[in-house]
């Protein structure tokens, strides 16, 4: 084995242009895959993250009906001594009630359709940090009985700070829903669509309005640890089993978001597979040109008693210096890399960074430090070298020494 | 004759190309004994390489028999005819034919390590061999850095490494300037008579002839 080992070591060097040239692919394509590989779940895994954190919690408690159909009569009905035992159990880090309506909103002769959000002012803040989107005006109060709007609805419905809007809707079990707010603040959003469309407003004067005697539409939940999600639910249920409450996890609430990014996951691997398909076939004509240029040596180590397993081996040993070089060389450049980007994220500029400021997301894109994305290299240079071998396997089974020494 | 190393009955080989049969062998008979220095000569095309090649398990036989220290050569499997040239054949070839990446003494060694001898042992029989050649300043050269002459000594010295049962060469001076393989003949001449080996080499040449205590005749396959 030794003698192999020693033999493949020096046949790398025979050719040192087409060692360094396969060693480099090998080591571009592990190291290509590893970087944007821990880009892409660390950009991934940061916008679950703090989707959770800052908008839908862990999981939201709601009315079973309410899923499929988000009409006010499905609202929950829940008190706020319920609400403050669950804020006080250890494993719950904060929830947030939250009243979601629609409205036609009102003033002179203008009017357009509204999405009414109830927020508690102090709970809401801690999740979206909504108040750090303020551009004009003062907060909401804790029972504040005035508006947020956003800067293109106070354009397009000639609203100023102090002024009052007017928004009917519809109320809980048939009762109309009408009120006047006051605008107390307008907020910048980053899309125009969300700017014209939403307003925010204390929950306790969300519910007056809609004539809900104490609830919210939805209740989400952040715990201290993800782990603990099912114990909790399972918790939470067993305490409130008069109540039929629906726990829906985050998985579930952001379903289409999952599965996009799912389906980016899966295009973005198809992409490396590719990559990786390219190389395999590189290294794979390197191999084929190894086994034919040295047919007449291979025939005579085999004359002199040398077993055609041990020369299957002993190329197999070139492929595989070749390989765990180059995966060992771009370990060894990508992680410190990886590292580095991982504590000191990439911070983004512009439009998006806006847009993840206003949503108390700090625009940052982490990069993953993932063992896993090592793990997939080394499979993926495992396959490679298997299916490298394939070709000297057929040509040495099929040698014929007396044909090749001929020659 | 007790002392007979290679025994061949009846031996005939036929390659076929397409429809055309080539009889290159027919009905050899033939016994090589312990110790003998013999040439295999004939026209090109005789069946010079053939022979050689069938006494050394590298061709097999379309019919007869070859019989090495009683062992039928027919009767191996693929995997046992490599271990059988490994331990009885030592091979000269004509293009030399050293593995390029070793050193003189690594090629020497070559078969050694493959029969699993200590590296202790292997090398210091390679210094020795390699010296009994005339090489011995040269054991760390890569087979690049030799001459065609010293290349060749080196493959004597590989082939005798193992302690075969005998020597085949084809045509081991083809290749040589007529110094070189003079002195490459007188080599293998002094080892058959010091330690009685056996040489069976093919020859166009003369002088190389000359040089033999037998010599085997073949014409279209048939020993005359
Ligand atoms: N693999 C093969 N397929 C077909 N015919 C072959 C094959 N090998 C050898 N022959 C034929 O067998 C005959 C004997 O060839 P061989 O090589 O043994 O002759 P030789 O005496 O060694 O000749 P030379 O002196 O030119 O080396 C020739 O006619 C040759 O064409
Ligand atoms: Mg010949």
């Amino acid at each position: 084995m030794r003698l192999i080992i020693k033999m493949a070591w020096r046949n790398l060097w025979r050719n040192k242009k087409r060692t360094f040239i396969a060693l480099s692919s090998v080591f571009f394509a592990a190291f290509l895959c590893m970087v944007f590989g821990s880009f892409m779940e660390g950009a991934t895994d940061y916008m679950i993250d703090t989707t959770i954190e800052r908008q839908i919690g862990h999981f939201q408690v709601m009315n079973p009906e309410y899923k499929d159909d988000k009409i006010v009569d499905n609202f929950l009905i829940i008190s706020q001594k319920q609400l403050n035992s669950w804020e006080s159990n250890p494993k719950i880090s904060r929830l947030n009630p939250r009243i979601e309506t629609f409205a036609m909103a009102w003033n002179g002769n203008k009017t357009r359709p509204i999405g009414l959000i109830g927020v508690d002012p102090r709970r809401e803040n801690l999740f979206s940090k909504l108040e750090k989107r303020i551009r004009l005006g003062h907060y909401l109060s804790q029972k504040d009985n005035g508006i947020i709007i956003g800067k293109h609805f106070s354009q397009s419905m000639n609203l100023n700070i102090g002024d009052t809007l007017t928004l009917i809707g519809q109320g809980y079990h048939g009762a109309t829903a009408s009120g006047l707010f006051p605008i107390r603040a307008i907020m910048n959003s980053y899309d125009a669509q969300t700017d014209a469309s939403i307003a925010y407003t204390s929950i306790s004067t969300a519910r007056d309005f809609i004539d809900l005697p104490d609830g919210a539409s939805y209740i989400s939940v952040l715990l201290k640890d993800e782990k603990n999600i099912n114990e909790v639910i399972n918790e939470l249920r067993q305490d409130n089993k008069g109540n039929n409450y629906r726990f829906e996890p985050w998985e579930e609430l952001i379903k289409n978001t999952m599965a996009g990014i799912a389906s980016d996951k899966k295009t973005f691997a198809l992409f490396f597979y590719i990559l990786y398909i390219v190389v395999g076939f590189g290294l794979f004509g390197t191999v084929v040109m190894m086994t034919n240029e040295r047919e007449k040596e291979f025939s005579v180590m085999s004359s002199l008693g040398m077993k055609k397993k041990s020369l299957i081996i002993g190329l197999f040993f070139e492929l595989l210096i070749i390989n765990i070089i180059g995966l060992i060389l771009s370990i060894i450049i990508a992680t410190p890399i990886i590292t580095y980007f991982h504590s000191n994220p990439v911070h983004l500029t512009g439009q998006m960074a806006r847009a993840m400021d206003e949503y108390g997301i700090e625009p940052i894109f982490p990069f993953a430090l993932e063992i896993k994305l090592f793990f997939n290299q080394i499979i993926a240079i495992t396959l490679m070298s298997i299916f490298t071998i394939i070709y000297p396997i057929g040509k040495l089974s099929r040698l014929s020494i007396i044909d090749t020494l001929r020659k | 004759m007790g002392n007979s190393v290679i025994k061949i009955n009846n031996l005939s080989k036929i390659y076929k190309e397409g429809v055309n049969e080539v009889h290159a062998l027919e009905n050899i008979d033939l016994t090589i004994n312990q110790g003998e220095f013999t040439a295999i000569v004939g026209p090109s095309g005789s069946g010079k390489t053939t022979l050689l090649n069938m006494i050394g398990g590298l061709d097999t036989p379309s019919s007869g028999n070859i019989i090495v220290n009683q062992t039928n050569l027919s009767s191996l499997s693929y995997n046992e005819l490599i271990n059988f040239r490994r331990d009885n054949v030592g091979f000269v070839f004509q293009a030399y034919n050293l593995i390029p990446v070793l050193t003189a003494l690594e090629n020497v060694s070559f078969i050694m390590d493959l029969q699993n001898i200590p590296s202790k042992i292997s090398r210091k029989r390679a210094i020795e061999l390699l010296e009994s050649v005339g090489l011995g300043d040269r054991i760390n050269s890569r087979p690049s850095k030799l001459s065609g002459g010293q290349q060749q000594r080196v493959a004597v010295a590989r082939a005798l490494a193992s302690k075969p049962k005998f020597i085949l060469a084809d045509e081991p001076t083809a290749n040589l300037d007529s110094k070189s393989a003079e002195n490459l003949l007188d080599i293998m001449e002094q080892l058959n008579r010091k330690e009685n080996i056996t040489f069976i080499f093919s020859t166009h040449d003369q002088r190389v002839m000359n040089k033999a205590r037998r010599i085997i005749k073949l014409e279209d396959g048939r020993v005359v």
